[in-house]
């Protein structure tokens, strides 16, 4: 399986993120004021824009290193 | 001065007194110049036109007859009767002055003292921040998440554009007042809604319906280009009742205030009902309370490195764009001459650059985070504007209503 790559990563830990606090991504889509379509290129694509990150870190209230944390 | 000038400059002062927006009365947009430009109220030079005045009439909330007697009381009406007004005013001036300084605001006698002797008497604003530190911080950054994402940092390139962008907060002790006032102004215009989907009204209640109508610019939920004042309710009557919705949100959208963004203000979480009532009328209202807690919180950094590569679209974005460009007869922008990408990163402020705010941004933080977390819940509408195939039937019956004109 090839490697991950750090935006990639971070879309993967938006998937848990969103998987822990609410029941759907639609509901998440809904509350962040966020288009669905752009939710699922964030979460299947990867997070390019480093200012995104940082805003779902502050939102989710963890560090912005822990969104690179594969664990 | 001539009386249409009279007339023309009292009706500026009511705009003025409530901020109303003076759009398609005072201004026009120009479609040539892509402009808004200044245009004088009435047609006519000699007198007013009845078209004209029809229309602030309903704009305003006032009889003709009290127009054209330049009747002050009339005017002062809504003044008198939700203290919202003034307080926003209060708010609007205070929000100007501190978020560009942070020293106290000159008092109303160094305002006259400052009007008399300019040079003299000196009104003068200590800015806030030493914008060189943050650039500072901000390329250490870089270098740092460079670590995690390589290519973050462009060894080779310099930074150029750069723009820093920051909110504050500041105080504003009639917060509340001022949002239980609006929140008022609401509800009065959700009670008129409703009676006049049922019954006439009266004079008094028109006007006030109209007037409230146009300061919230309140349109229909599906039909936005249409206000809700009362001739407007009396042609979707029948449609609104077939509708039969409780919820006064799943037919109308309240477009005015939110922008002004109160919970800049120290005390706007002191009274969290308050404030869920207030995202209850706007929804978005979270999100743009979001950004706020990242930029009051942070600065954010704009710019471009000078090796940006341009901008690029998603393969269907960029046939759309043809398509359109097709449309009106432009050429299609070459990839290397489409502006470059833009970067923003956020930089923390430090203790001293936060003030004594803290306590604020952490309220905010809290309300502002998911609903699971305790954050500010968000209204579930009776039936959502964009529901298909609900939407289809709602938009062509309003068509209907107006006689199939769209």
């Amino acid at each position: 399986m090839d490697k991950l790559s750090p935006q990639q990563i971070a879309g993967n830990t938006l998937r848990k993120l969103i998987q822990e606090n609410y029941n759907s991504q639609e509901e998440f889509a809904y509350e962040y004021h966020i288009e669905i379509r752009t939710l699922s290129r964030y979460i299947n694509q990867g997070i390019t824009k480093i200012a995104t990150i940082q805003e779902f870190a502050n939102y989710f209230n963890i560090d912005f290193i822990d969104f690179f944390n594969q664990n | 001065m001539n009386k249409l000038l009279e007339l023309s400059d009292f009706i500026e002062g009511i705009f003025d007194l409530y901020g109303m927006n003076k759009n398609n009365f005072f201004i026009e947009y120009d479609d040539e110049t892509n402009e808004f430009v200044e245009v004088p109220l009435f047609v006519g030079i000699e007198d007013y036109d009845e078209i004209t005045l029809k229309q602030l009439c309903v704009y305003l909330g006032m009889s003709e007859n009290e127009i054209l007697s330049k009747d002050s009381s009339a005017v002062k009406r809504m003044w008198n009767k939700y203290p919202f007004f003034q307080l926003f005013n209060e708010y609007n001036e205070r929000w100007y002055w501190f978020s560009r300084f942070k020293n106290e605001m000159p008092s109303p006698k160094e305002k006259l003292l400052n009007i008399l002797f300019e040079e003299q008497a000196p009104i003068i604003g200590v800015k806030r921040y030493n914008y060189k530190d943050v650039t500072t911080r901000m390329i250490s950054q870089l270098k740092e998440i460079d670590k995690i994402i390589p290519g973050t940092y462009h060894n080779n390139a310099e930074i150029t554009n750069l723009q820093i962008d920051t909110e504050v907060f500041f105080s504003f002790p009639d917060c509340a007042k001022m949002l239980h006032s609006f929140v008022e102004m609401v509800d009065r215009t959700k009670e008129l809604f409703f009676k006049a989907i049922e019954n006439d009204l009266n004079t008094e209640e028109i006007n006030e319906l109209n007037f409230l109508t146009s300061w919230l610019d309140a349109v229909d939920i599906m039909d936005t280009s249409t206000h809700i004042t009362y001739d407007n309710i009396k042609t979707y009557r029948k449609v609104y009742k077939e509708e039969n919705l409780t919820d006064f949100f799943s037919y109308v959208k309240i477009r005015n205030f939110v922008i002004a963004g109160p919970w800049r203000c120290q005390e706007f979480f002191d009274d969290m009902t308050l404030v869920q009532e207030f995202v209850n009328i706007f929804p978005q209202s979270k999100k743009e309370m979001h950004r706020f807690a990242m930029e009051v919180t942070k600065f954010a950094c704009h710019f471009v490195w000078s090796d940006a590569k341009p901008i690029t679209n998603s393969p269907e974005d960029e046939a759309m764009l043809s398509g359109f460009n097709a449309l009106i007869g432009e050429k299609d922008i070459p990839i290397d001459e489409q502006a470059q990408e833009l970067t923003l990163i956020y930089v923390d402020k430090t203790s001293e650059e936060m003030f004594d705010w803290s306590f604020y941004a952490e309220r905010l933080n809290a309300a502002t985070s998911p609903q699971s977390k305790g954050g500010l819940k968000l209204p579930v509408r009776e039936l959502e504007p964009y529901n298909y195939p609900d939407a289809i039937y709602r938009i062509e019956a309003r068509i209907e209503a107006r006689g199939g004109k769209h």
